[in-house]
């Protein structure tokens, strides 16, 4: 809806939420960014500087809850103001989520940080996060000018992530059974290709929203799923 | 599990019907030349509550006076289209309009008691279309209807007293004891609860729903947030126009038409 409110205030109130969002997603999708970084480089110190950096998407989350307590209180949205708020306060539970898997990523990274060897996997853990990051940004684009066509294409994108992580399922198995001792870094690299992929159905999640916001109502059928690491065996050779 | 099953068919005893009792059809209203409604169609059913909102001027209150045929009574006012109660046209040549304003009645915007005892407020509808046949039965009729309306623990020890002399909220619930005193089948509420405060509002609304059994209600009223706590049913006006009516619960959350959009979320006056 582009005609502004009567109130003015309101209108601030409505934008401020957004900006908030925004900038909890762009510390989220900064935090995974460096968490991959420091996995590439093996750098437990800028891994534990993530660890740290997560109390801040931690804060904006409950200053997004009590400011989306308050405009309801005060202002008692209807229609798209309503949904608007609603789907404030679930992208921000969405983003607080990919802030946690990017810290966990890190506190592995930290764990693993003299394992070598695994430059294959971890290559690809690193192009499976550069996809899960574009969605990060393109869901947030969506959410900020209310697109809701460009929210499906994300939600669409989301079974890309799914094929890389049940292919990286099948070769870091194959790596452990290669050598015992990759089985500690593989299992913590199982991990994070799991939080990755983890954060995939979190945007998805946010994606569905944002469709909600606009439309009032979910995104009909199915989203398209190809994680097939449920299924996965790989038989000892 | 038992319980929930009989509180379940408790809702369901009060459930609408289905059944339509009102149906206007190309409903337009001329001030003199002015057109201040145009061309509504809408079906009223039976045991709903139906809110009429919309910014001041709209025709909402134009189109609630037209149910009891209210318009009748402004010099140079003009009625087109049918309105069916039960199928038959109120406009018709055989319809009494006093006849008609006991089937539907009225609550207005401010309480306006007359300037009688509560009893004789109360009475005054029974006595005029002779539904009493004494004494007796006149008195059962008004504790009837004070207590629908929720006045009676208040007034029973000072039904003598004038009707001029309780609160706003007590007088607005006198009226509408006035109104339901004659059983009519509809009532016609033009924003009830505009000069009472919350206590008093939250109390006429707590009515409304029980009235809800036995009457088909439309309100009109300015509220949104009453609007979408009392009615089933909602529908949105705008420079003389219907432009949207629905399910409360769609209006106040996704409404179709972007005008009932930018109403609901303040954005036109």
């Amino acid at each position: 809806m582009d005609k502004n409110h009567i109130v003015h205030s309101y209108d601030a109130e409505l934008s401020q939420l957004q900006n908030m969002i925004a900038e909890m997603g762009g510390l989220a999708e900064m935090q995974l960014a460096r968490a991959i970084a420091a996995l590439v480089k093996y750098d437990a110190d800028a891994a534990n500087d993530i660890v740290e950096k997560d109390r801040r998407i931690d804060a904006l989350e409950d200053e997004i809850d009590e400011l989306a307590v308050r405009l309801i209180a005060k202002r008692q949205p209807m229609a798209s103001d309503l949904r608007t708020i609603i789907t404030g306060l679930k992208v921000a539970a969405n983003l607080e989520r990919i802030g946690d898997y990017a810290k966990n990523i890190a506190k592995r990274t930290v764990t693993i940080s003299s394992a070598t060897g695994l430059r294959g996997p971890i290559s690809t853990i690193a192009r499976m996060a550069g996809l899960v990051q574009g969605m990060i940004k393109n869901v947030l684009d969506a959410y900020i000018a209310h697109d809701a066509d460009k929210a499906d294409d994300v939600r669409a994108r989301d079974q890309e992530v799914d094929q890389i992580h049940s292919g990286l399922f099948r070769e870091l198995l194959t790596y452990m059974m290669e050598d015992p001792r990759n089985i500690t870094p593989c299992t913590h690299l199982l991990f994070i290709a799991k939080n990755i992929e983890r954060v995939g159905d979190h945007v998805t999640s946010v994606a569905e929203q944002v469709h909600y916001m606009v439309h009032g109502e979910l995104p009909l059928g199915e989203r398209p799923k190809q994680d097939l690491s449920s299924f996965t065996l790989v038989e000892p050779k | 599990m038992a319980e929930i099953n009989v509180a379940l068919s408790a809702r369901d005893s009060s459930a609408p019907t289905g059944k339509i009792k009102l149906s206007a059809r190309n409903v337009g209203v001329f001030y003199g030349a002015a057109n201040a409604l145009r061309d509504v169609n809408m079906d009223f059913e039976e045991h709903q509550v139906i809110s009429l909102i919309g910014p001041s001027g709209c025709g909402k209150s134009t189109f609630l006076r037209c149910i009891n045929r209210m318009n009748d009574t402004i010099p140079g006012c003009r009625v087109v289209g049918s309105i069916n109660m039960d199928g038959t046209n109120i406009y018709g040549p055989d319809i009494d309009p006093v006849e008609l304003r006991a089937r539907v009645g009225m609550v207005f915007q401010k309480p306006n008691p007359f300037p009688k005892s509560i009893y004789d407020n109360v009475a005054y509808g029974p006595r005029i279309h002779g539904m009493a046949a004494g004494k007796a039965e006149l008195d059962e009729v008004v504790e009837w209807a004070l207590r629908s309306a929720g006045l009676w623990e208040e007034a029973k020890d000072r039904l003598q007293q004038p009707g001029t002399g309780l609160s706003g909220g007590q007088q607005q619930r006198l009226c509408i004891a006035r109104a339901i005193a004659v059983h009519p089948e509809v009532i016609l509420m033009d924003e009830p609860c505009s000069a009472l405060d919350p206590i008093a509002t939250a109390k006429i609304e707590e009515l409304i729903d029980e009235l809800r059994r036995s009457f088909t209600i439309i309100i009109v009223t300015h509220s949104m947030q009453q609007a979408a706590r009392v009615s089933q049913k909602t529908a949105f006006f705008h420079m003389g126009n219907l432009v949207e009516e629905g399910p409360t619960d769609v209006i106040f959350t996704k409404p179709h038409d972007p005008r009932t959009g930018a109403y609901i979320t303040g954005r036109i006056g």
